[in-house]
């Protein structure tokens, strides 16, 4: 988790932002993909985050933990571009939500193709937002609890329990969009 | 953080769910533009935060802020640097390019990260030498001045994007807002600067140029004589930035005398 940039608190530069750029964009991708910032602004909300992490550069405190750093403000970023997508949808009136994909025919399709990532988002919107950040976190990008309970500022117990219920849904939630597919 | 798992639902979720090489490499020239924007217009001298993260001890002591400014010249110069070397055919990001930040790997999206600068017909730029750090830096910047207008993005082909975001991201919008507050407050035009500023309160409540637009705001009022909403905004900002180097100078002394 620590494996900062050793030596390199207190420098500010190019090199460093293209280092994490480099190593931590695809993550951020996948991770605002997957809380809702839709496909036509990743590259913005992509841009956003690596500016934000421009600024702190330098700061010892985000060394502490670069990755949970990095996943904070992508959240944080992420809320941000929900909010301005949603306000856009209300402004054109076309709120109506993508309808659910084709159900897919077993558990391991269900997350084979890119349809996984619609029906995950579909997921992710009926949780509220902390349950959602948990769930990525943990079960898509595989952090550990205690990481994520960094990342959202809450106990590790919570981020269990979060845990728990987010992941108790996703079983109801995949049992509803294949009702008449025979179950795994 | 990211550990093997007997049984990986998500794996091909991960590996589906990426930029291109395109989006990759378009987003992070796009990045440098904004750098380059900023770093040739600051707002302020001191770096924003969103505002959600200043109860956490982000923000920046005093001292930060003259390394801050320094750092953002350096980083344009060596941006400057390494859009020489990009247009001279260096590979672009790396995977060895920086060992002190060797991946971790597991449950990684597979790392085939080794983006190729496109060797195109680039117009060089800034041929400097002596970019110590260049090793690290190999990533395909753009050759454009800093004013040019932000690439070709699939959001303005995919969805017509709200009107606060016309012209890029929401954070453009907001920092156009400020800009244009502080021009206007440069220009002997407070009144404008307020409103300007009003105006970005209302469309970005929790933006992340809150910092700013309170600062602009108090410069505002002091500049129209309202010397006690100015006191009274400032008691308000020095509360919410506490260690702001801004908010310690208005504890003193809201307007200046």
């Amino acid at each position: 988790m620590d494996e900062g940039p050793s030596g390199n608190e207190g420098s500010v530069g190019a090199s460093e932002l293209a280092s994490l750029y480099r190593r931590y964009h695809q993550r951020v991708w996948r991770t605002l993909a997957c809380f809702g910032v839709p496909e036509p602004a990743l590259e913005d909300a992509l841009q956003d985050v690596f500016i934000v992490v421009h600024r702190r550069l330098g700061d010892p405190d985000a060394y502490r933990s670069v990755t949970g750093w990095i996943y904070a403000v992508a959240r944080r970023v992420a809320m941000h571009h929900r909010r301005a997508h949603a306000r856009h949808l209300r402004r054109v009136e076309s709120a109506a939500r993508q309808p659910l994909p084709e159900a897919p025919s077993g558990p391991e399709q269900h997350v084979a193709d890119q349809q996984a990532l619609v029906l995950l988002r579909e997921f992710l919107r009926t949780l509220d937002e902390p349950q959602a950040a948990v769930f990525v976190l943990c079960e898509i990008e595989g952090l550990s609890a205690p990481e994520v309970a960094e990342i959202v500022k809450a106990k590790v117990a919570t981020v269990y329990s979060r845990l728990r219920l987010a992941r108790q849904r996703f079983e109801t939630f995949r049992a509803r969009a294949q009702p008449r597919e025979s179950p795994s | 953080m990211s550990r093997p798992r007997p049984h990986d639902p998500w794996a091909n979720l991960r590996k589906s769910t990426r930029p291109s090489k395109a989006q990759s490499v378009r987003a992070w020239e796009g990045l440098v533009q904004r750098l380059e924007a900023e770093a040739a217009d600051p707002v302020l001298p001191e770096p924003p935060v969103l505002e959600d993260e200043v109860s956490r001890a982000v923000v920046v002591p005093i001292r930060r802020i003259a390394v801050f400014s320094v750092g953002v010249a350096a980083a344009v110069a060596i941006l400057v640097v390494a859009i020489g070397r990009w247009t001279s055919g260096v590979p672009a990001l790396r995977e060895d390019a920086s060992p002190n930040l060797a991946m971790d790997s597991s449950a990684e999206q597979a790392p085939s990260r080794a983006l190729e600068a496109p060797v195109s017909a680039r117009a060089p730029a800034a041929e400097t030498s002596g970019s110590s750090d260049s090793s690290a830096t190999t990533l395909p910047l753009p050759e454009r001045s800093p004013a040019v207008e932000r690439g070709p993005r699939t959001s303005d082909a995919r969805i017509e994007k709200p009107a606060d975001t016309a012209s890029g991201s929401t954070f453009d919008a907001e920092l156009a807002l400020v800009r244009s507050a502080r021009a206007a407050l440069d220009a002997s035009e407070p009144a404008q600067a307020l409103s300007l500023l009003a105006e970005h309160a209302r469309r970005f409540p929790s933006g992340s140029l809150g910092h700013e637009r309170r600062a602009t705001e108090i410069a505002a009022l002091c500049a129209l004589g309202r010397l006690q909403e100015a006191e009274h905004s400032a008691r308000s900002f020095t509360a919410a930035f506490p260690h702001s180097g801004v908010a310690r100078a208005l504890a003193e002394r809201a307007c200046p005398p």
